[in-house]
């Protein structure tokens, strides 16, 4: 999962880096309005989070400009603004939700989760085969039986199984699993499915991802 | 009168000085109309007098009476249409000769007046006005008196008359014009009450609304301008007051937020002891800036509140500037920022010490703030049409002429930035704004974007 941060605040934009990155999310951060519906453009986020006192254009002129392109990314303003007035005219600019000054990490983490969840919403939980990934609790199961996974695996493991039967090209999977920083070129998708591959299938004949040359990686019930 | 509506007071001080003339003008309207039938009343006993006197003919010491007929005239034999009477009495008031229509009774005889004398009277009862004039031989010896009377009935009847149409018009005319006159007042005023409904709708809540200008450019048109120009001043400062509000509670959240955020994000998992390390590191930067901005917030508080008066004292501006400059050169050399202050000779101010120092200080490590790597900043003190002066000039960003508007504003800052390598939160130039004001000095700022500015401030 691809997140943006559009935060002045450095301090800010750093724990919630380090923290989302933990969570296995691909974490960009823009420092001011431009640079942030910039990177909006460039990119496909799954969700943005939003600061509303901004250098430059303010949060909600960047919510707003998103909106004109792009009507299906959940976007969450954080914001020290507190009044009752404040959050409706947030939302009425487009945003999914609202998080206050200070907020607890974990509520932002769940409320993060909200936004992305898939239609079976009711669970946490993702499958393929016997291979089971909880989405909160990070923790992947074969036959009930933990796998150690890292985050970046665990990163890409989610992004397929939210995909399940449908064909996840190249592309899609750095825009989704890792940040700018990434350089398309490099074999590492090669290297993480590979090692995923392994993970899954602990030897046996059967696969879970499979390859659609030229194209890129797709997860099919066995 | 304190009690009474606009309306009535202005109804009732009209209707008072109207009743006054109007009091004068039936007074005046009645003697001259009194005077004019009177005067015609004389008049026609004058004529009389004059046809009955030219009938006599005075002989040594006998009246002749040249022309009998005259004496029994139509208006001499009736009583009831128009009748005249006259009588010929002697010096005792006995009667010598009389028109039949006196038949037995006699006119007043008055001996006191010698000369030619009209006068009021009653016969039988019923009012008449008399003219008794002497009748005189050629010598002067006065031999009768010849009295004329007309009846005063109808005169009498049309002045009464007049009389009391006037003092029962009197009143009406005041009533009717009390009311008028509240009415006209009323509907004058209207506007007014039209000012008053809308400035008790306008609260803290709808403060952008206005009174409607009234189409003519009166009195009313002004009072309702002056109004909406002291709502437009109201609105700016609780606009300024809100801005403040906002302003403040993100600036103390942001690092709350940060602190949270960044110690909650460190106990979700073990780490190794450096990470620790660090993170309390960055923490305790934040608790740090966080106790500033809140020493700075409570400094301006504290001279926003009023407690804090000027100690004035008579100093040496010299001194203060190298204090200054003293404490802010470490910051200055790691931007290798150079000042330049020669001291020439020595002024006095009187001013608050410490505020001034404060002041100086504040403007001094803007200008460091905002100067790019090794420029320099100047700092003169002279004497200024008498007043001294102390200007402080940097080679840095400068600031536009809207923006010199706002940097005296709480938590305002030139580069809106906050993610720039420039610190600070923009409470500065308020706290500097103050102290000046509190001191009555004043504070000039010249600039010119991206060439520099200087700040001069005048002490008193």
């Amino acid at each position: 999962m691809r997140i943006l941060i559009v935060e002045d605040e450095k301090g800010i934009g750093k724990f919630l880096r380090d923290g989302l990155k933990e969570e296995g999310f691909a974490v960009d951060i823009a420092l001011d309005g431009n640079s942030g519906l910039e990177l909006s453009r460039q990119n496909e986020y799954d969700i943005i989070l939003l600061d509303w006192m901004l250098p430059g254009i303010s949060g909600i002129e960047v919510c707003r400009n998103i909106r004109k392109v792009n009507t299906a990314v959940p976007i969450i303003f954080l914001t020290a603004k507190d009044t009752v007035s404040d959050t409706i005219f947030g939302l009425e600019a487009g945003a999914n939700d609202y998080i206050r000054k200070p907020f607890a990490f974990e509520e932002l983490l769940a409320r993060i989760r909200v936004q992305l969840r898939t239609e079976n919403a009711e669970t946490t939980l993702l499958s393929v085969g016997d291979i089971e990934l909880d989405i909160n609790t990070h923790i992947v199961r074969k036959n009930n039986i933990e796998i150690p996974f890292t985050q970046k695996e665990f990163a890409l493991l989610e992004f397929l199984l939210r995909n399940k039967n449908k064909v996840c090209t190249r592309t899609r999977i750095i825009e989704h699993v890792w940040d700018i920083h990434f350089d398309a070129d490099t074999s590492v998708i090669d290297v993480y499915i590979n090692a995923l591959r392994k993970k899954l299938t602990a030897g046996e004949e059967k696969g879970y991802i499979q390859t659609v040359r030229g194209v890129g990686y797709i997860v099919r019930e066995p | 009168m304190k009690y009474l509506s606009f309306r009535n007071r202005i109804a009732f001080n009209y209707i008072a000085v109207t009743a006054l003339l109007i009091a004068v003008l039936f007074i005046l309207i009645y003697l001259v109309i009194f005077q004019t039938v009177y005067d015609h009343l004389d008049t026609d006993l004058d004529a009389e007098l004059q046809e009955v006197y030219s009938s006599i003919v005075v002989l040594d010491n006998t009246i002749v009476y040249a022309n009998p007929n005259e004496w029994s005239e139509k208006e001499h034999g009736l009583i009831e249409v128009n009748p005249t009477f006259v009588a010929i009495v002697d010096s005792f008031g006995n009667v010598m000769r009389k028109t039949p229509n006196l038949r037995d009774v006699s006119l007043t005889f008055s001996d006191l007046k010698r000369g030619k004398k009209n006068f009021d009277t009653l016969l039988s009862g019923a009012p008449i006005r008399q003219m008794q004039t002497p009748i005189q031989n050629p010598t002067g010896k006065t031999l009768a008196y010849l009295i004329i009377a007309i009846p005063l009935q109808e005169s009498i009847i049309v002045l009464k008359n007049l009389r009391q149409t006037l003092l029962v018009g009197y009143p009406i005319v005041l009533l009717v014009l009390f009311f008028l006159s509240r009415f006209i007042a009323g509907r004058s005023i209207a506007p007014i009450g039209a000012v008053i409904a809308t400035a008790e709708r306008i609260t803290n809540e709808n403060l952008e609304e206005r009174i409607t200008l009234p189409q003519n450019k009166d009195e009313i048109f002004t009072l309702t301008q002056t109004i909406n120009n002291l709502l437009d001043r109201l609105r700016d400062v609780v606009m300024r007051e809100k801005q403040f509000t906002a302003d403040a509670s993100h600036e103390l959240r942001t690092p709350l937020a940060v602190m949270k955020g960044t110690l909650e994000v460190l106990v979700r998992k073990p780490r190794e002891p450096e990470q620790y390390v660090e993170k309390i590191r960055d923490v305790v930067y934040e608790v740090d800036r966080m106790s500033q901005l809140v020493d700075h917030l409570l400094e301006l508080a504290r001279y926003e509140s009023g407690s804090i008066t000027p100690m004035v004292t008579n100093f040496e501006l010299n001194t203060v500037i190298t204090d200054c400059l003293r404490r802010l050169t470490p910051t200055a050399d790691e931007k290798n920022i150079s000042f330049h202050f020669t001291p020439e000779n020595q002024y006095f101010v009187k001013a608050d010490f410490t505020m001034t120092a404060i002041i100086i200080e504040n403007i001094l490590s803007n200008a460091v703030k905002y100067s790019p790597e090794g420029q320099s900043v100047s700092i003169a003190v002279e004497i200024r049409s008498g007043a001294v002066t102390c200007s402080i000039k940097d080679n840095g960003i400068g600031i536009s002429d809207e923006q010199i508007a706002k940097i005296f504003d709480r938590f305002y800052r030139v580069d809106e930035s906050r993610a720039s390598n420039i610190q600070g939160k923009g409470i500065g130039l308020a706290i500097v704004k103050r102290l000046i004001d509190l001191q009555h000095c004043t504070l000039s700022v010249l600039s010119t974007p991206a060439a520099g500015t200087t700040f001069t401030i005048s002490f008193p």
